[in-house]
């Protein structure tokens, strides 16, 4: 079945069973952000962007998403928003396992779009769900705040650290 | 044509493209295997009713040379079709270009099998089903238990999960070339598995090319099964020769990887009026499947650290390592004594109340209790210390002896079925992690670095795979020594010369001889670099022998390289409804030698307490108060990593068994059992299960 959507801004049609996971899809289109952890949604490893929120692709059917737009965090990454996150984990001198990337990136990007001034409470009940323990919480905490700040200060035009 | 890691889309981010999964080529095949269904018998036929001209299947028959894996004592099939061994083995592999066809494929194969019948099914242990044993002995306990007023036994049964679930699937990717191969896959003994594959594909091992990719557990199946997946990804691609990528599906990954050691062990303990511990009987019982080559370390190790660091006047340890019609059982090779001290330390808290003493007092009169001529010894020098620091960071005294009068008075609104109060508990645990065990059956006894300085400064250390924590504490040793940029220092792994090498350090704490071994590098750079002309690579090699050290025999002296020392203290709030625990807060007291970089101690401590506190319990287990401390230590750095795999369960046990006021026998909890244990009725811990 032929299925229309738009992956990373790029208008596409897919060749896919309507029922197949869409992270399998996505991983044959070779976005190998997207990992394979748990198949139930629980881990958050393949996480992609669809229509604007974040979900986990693989309890996605292919024909859920159709007509529908994808972002991986592969074009997240990017975006003002991705290299915001991406200088926060610089900063913060922490790094990833390379298998959690997805889940890590857009868990923080939906946190601060919900609570662009999270408390310590708020974040840390994000970081206690995350099941890959490659990155402590405090760490994770220091990461957010950063990224926080980072997006504050550019929304405002001001570079990071100028009042 | 090299397998592609599409550099544009992966490398954008550090380690996203280090995962053998991540690697294709345009023109491969998946590979599914096909699982035996029967745990005893033969294999007559196998057939794939609804493989098309693009599928291939793969048997026995079809391997070029021998259809055997040698991995240590252990021998076992890559396909297997006679003399099956349990259900689930491999017996043949489906290729497909398309994953999920490869997968269904193999699920749906039509296998005929002749099925043996063992005549006689009896509950005793016979000697054919003993695949390890060992018993030591100091003084003489039965008499010692007669004498004694005092008694107490308890026996605990754990199935701990070993590591995170949500990791990459085990298996490789392997690439044929004209006359060698290309394998990827995330092994730990690569020398290994270069003679594996060359024994079952008669290709040399210099025309075997292995790249090691990031390997996120360290457990003693994932060795195994990555050697056994590789060989026969190997053969495919030699069959096809297309390039062949097999992974395992989720299914199997829980059945045959995520599948946890289990152990019974009984402590049957005496003690004198003053709380010193006069006899224990210790008797270890333990599942191991129907072959684990490492059965003999995994059990020696639970048998060293049965005792702890306490000294009973007298002790028998009786252990076996039973064999089973079951997959090979999974331990985690830097964790293998964690069952061991979860419960010897849930006991010592058990013991406390009935000597009349508090748990701390007990534990420093069983460490400081004279015991001569002990079999083997752990020397902590700092236990009491590290002990009493955690205990005062932790205000344990106090809050165990409110915590044990307040289960007192809600015994009484127990009984008239009015808990309203929340139930809590605080317990403590000490526990040693001894890094490179002398009686290992892996090969570790020669460490090596290497360190190059290039003409335009830059200086690469040549190691195996380390932690990003290790990375920069090495960074700084090396930038300070040898007075340069931290950014012009880089990793890189060493160039093997020879099939012969050890298998990897990544499997073992090793950062104490491998930051000496930097230390010594640096200074010989340090004292060359003015004086020859670059590049300059030194390299420094540090041997490790047993002799002298430990008798594995006799089970005498000194078992480990080094030891790092920790307690744990863990409070705990049920809800008095739903039986949910909470952390109320962990602290910990960590004795490692010196800390080369604090932060990022504490960083990696946290990080382990998260991940354990994770596989404890079936509810989510996190706590947001964990307080730190090290001992203040001039000695070499020792691993951290791992000691807190040995304290948290057992203080967590403890802990709960505080707060529901019995014992607690069973990891990983649940609240039904919590509930089920505390206030319906005494049950056992095989029942439990």
């Amino acid at each position: 079945m032929k299925i229309n959507m738009t992956i990373n801004e790029q208008p596409t049609i897919v060749e896919a069973t309507p029922d197949e996971r869409l992270s399998v899809l996505l991983r044959k289109l070779k976005y190998f952000s997207i990992k394979s952890g748990c198949n139930t949604g629980f881990c958050g490893e393949c996480s992609i962007l669809l229509d604007g929120k974040v979900i986990s692709s693989c309890i996605i059917p292919v024909a859920a998403a159709r007509n529908s737009k994808i972002i991986t965090l592969e074009y997240f990454i990017k975006t003002e928003y991705g290299e915001d996150i991406k200088k926060a984990f610089t900063e913060c001198d922490v790094t990833l396992c390379g298998y959690c990337d997805a889940q890590k990136y857009f868990a923080i990007y939906e946190l601060l779009q919900e609570h662009p001034r999270p408390t310590r409470e708020i974040s840390y009940k994000t970081v206690s769900s995350f099941s890959c323990h490659c990155i402590d919480s405090e760490s994770m905490i220091n990461v957010i705040n950063k990224t926080a700040s980072l997006m504050r200060s550019r929304t405002r035009g001001l570079k990071y650290g100028q009042k | 044509m090299p397998p592609k890691k599409t550099k544009t889309k992966n490398e954008f981010l550090a380690n996203s493209s280090s995962y053998y999964s991540d690697m294709y080529d345009d023109q491969m095949y998946y590979a599914a295997i096909i699982r035996s269904p029967i745990d005893k018998g033969t294999i007559r036929s196998i057939v794939c009713n609804d493989i098309d001209e693009n599928s291939r299947l793969i048997t026995y028959k079809d391997i070029p040379g021998i259809n055997k894996i040698n991995f240590l004592s252990v021998e076992m099939p890559i396909l297997a079709f006679q003399n099956i061994s349990y259900i689930g083995e491999p017996i043949a592999i489906v290729l497909s270009p398309d994953q999920e066809t490869a997968h269904y494929l193999a699920m749906n194969a039509d296998i005929r099998y002749t099925q043996s019948f063992e005549e006689e099914k009896t509950s005793a242990v016979n000697n054919d089903m003993i695949m390890a044993h060992r018993v030591v002995k100091y003084g003489d306990s039965d008499t010692a238990f007669d004498t004694s007023e005092l008694k107490i036994e308890q026996t605990f049964d754990f199935k701990l999960q070993t590591s995170d679930t949500c990791i990459e699937d085990t298996g490789a990717f392997v690439v044929p070339k004209k006359d060698s191969l290309e394998i990827y896959c995330p092994t730990n003994w690569p020398a290994n598995v270069k003679q594996c594959i060359s024994k079952a594909t008669n290709i040399i091992p210099q025309n075997i090319y292995l790249q090691r990719t990031k390997t996120q557990d360290c457990s003693t199946i994932r060795l195994l099964l990555t050697t056994q997946l590789v060989c026969q990804a190997a053969i495919a691609a030699l069959m096809t020769n297309k390039a062949v990528k097999i992974v395992l599906s989720k299914n199997e990954q829980n059945n045959f990887v995520y599948n946890p050691l289990r152990t019974r062990i009984r402590f049957r303990s005496s003690t004198n009026t003053t709380g010193v511990i006069t006899a224990m009987n210790i008797s270890i019982s333990m599942n191991a499947g129907v072959f684990n080559p490492f059965v003999s370390e995994i059990l020696d190790r639970l048998v060293i650290a049965a005792i702890g660091i306490y000294n009973p006047q007298n002790f028998l340890i009786e252990a076996t390592a039973l064999k089973s019609q079951a997959s090979p059982s999974n331990a985690d090779f830097r964790r293998l004594d964690v069952h061991i001290f979860a419960a010897l330390e849930s006991h010592m808290q058990s013991i406390a109340p009935l000597a009349g003493v508090t748990p701390l007092e007990l534990r420093i009169k069983n460490i400081t209790s004279p015991c001569a001529d002990r079999p083997f010894m752990i020397e902590i020098s700092k236990a009491i210390t590290v002990l009493e620091a955690v205990a005062k960071t932790s205000d344990f005294n106090r809050k165990y002896a409110s915590y044990y009068i307040h289960s007192q008075d809600q015994l009484k609104w127990c009984d008239s079925d009015k808990l309203l109060d929340p139930l809590r508990g605080i317990g403590l645990a000490s526990a040693f992690n001894g890094n490179y065990y002398y009686g290992s059956v892996l090969d570790f006894s020669k460490q090596t670095i290497e360190l190059m300085i290039d003409i335009d400064g830059t200086i690469t250390i040549f190691s195996d795979p380390v932690s990003s924590s290790i990375k920069q504490i090495w960074t700084k040793i090396a930038s300070k020594i040898l007075n340069v940029d931290e950014k012009l220092i880089h990793f890189s792994q060493p160039e093997r010369a020879d099939d012969n090498e050890n298998v990897s350090n990544t499997l073992f704490g090793n950062v104490g001889i491998m930051t000496s071994l930097l230390k010594k590098a640096c200074t010989a750079i340090q004292k060359q670099r003015f004086r020859q002309p670059l590049p300059i690579k030194i390299k420094r090699v540090a041997t490790i022998s047993k002799k002298n050290n430990w008798d594995e025999n006799d089970f005498t002296g000194n078992p480990f390289y080094d030891t790092s020392f920790g307690a744990a203290v863990m409070e705990i709030e049920l809800d008095p409804f739903t039986f949910k625990e909470s952390i109320r807060g962990v602290w910990i007291a960590i004795d490692a030698g010196e800390i080369l970089d604090a932060i990022h101690a504490e960083q990696t401590i946290r990080r382990s307490v998260e991940r354990v506190l994770s596989s404890l319990s079936e509810n989510e287990l996190t706590s947001d108060n964990i307080k730190i401390v090290f001992a203040d230590s001039n000695e070499n750095p020792k691993n951290i990593h791992n000691i807190v795999d040995n304290i948290i369960p057992a203080a967590y046990l403890s802990a709960i068994t505080q707060a529901v006021r019995k014992p607690i026998t069973l990891l990983p909890l649940s609240s039904n059992t919590t509930y089920k244990t505390g206030f319906t009725q005494k049950i056992s811990g095989e029942n439990q299960e």
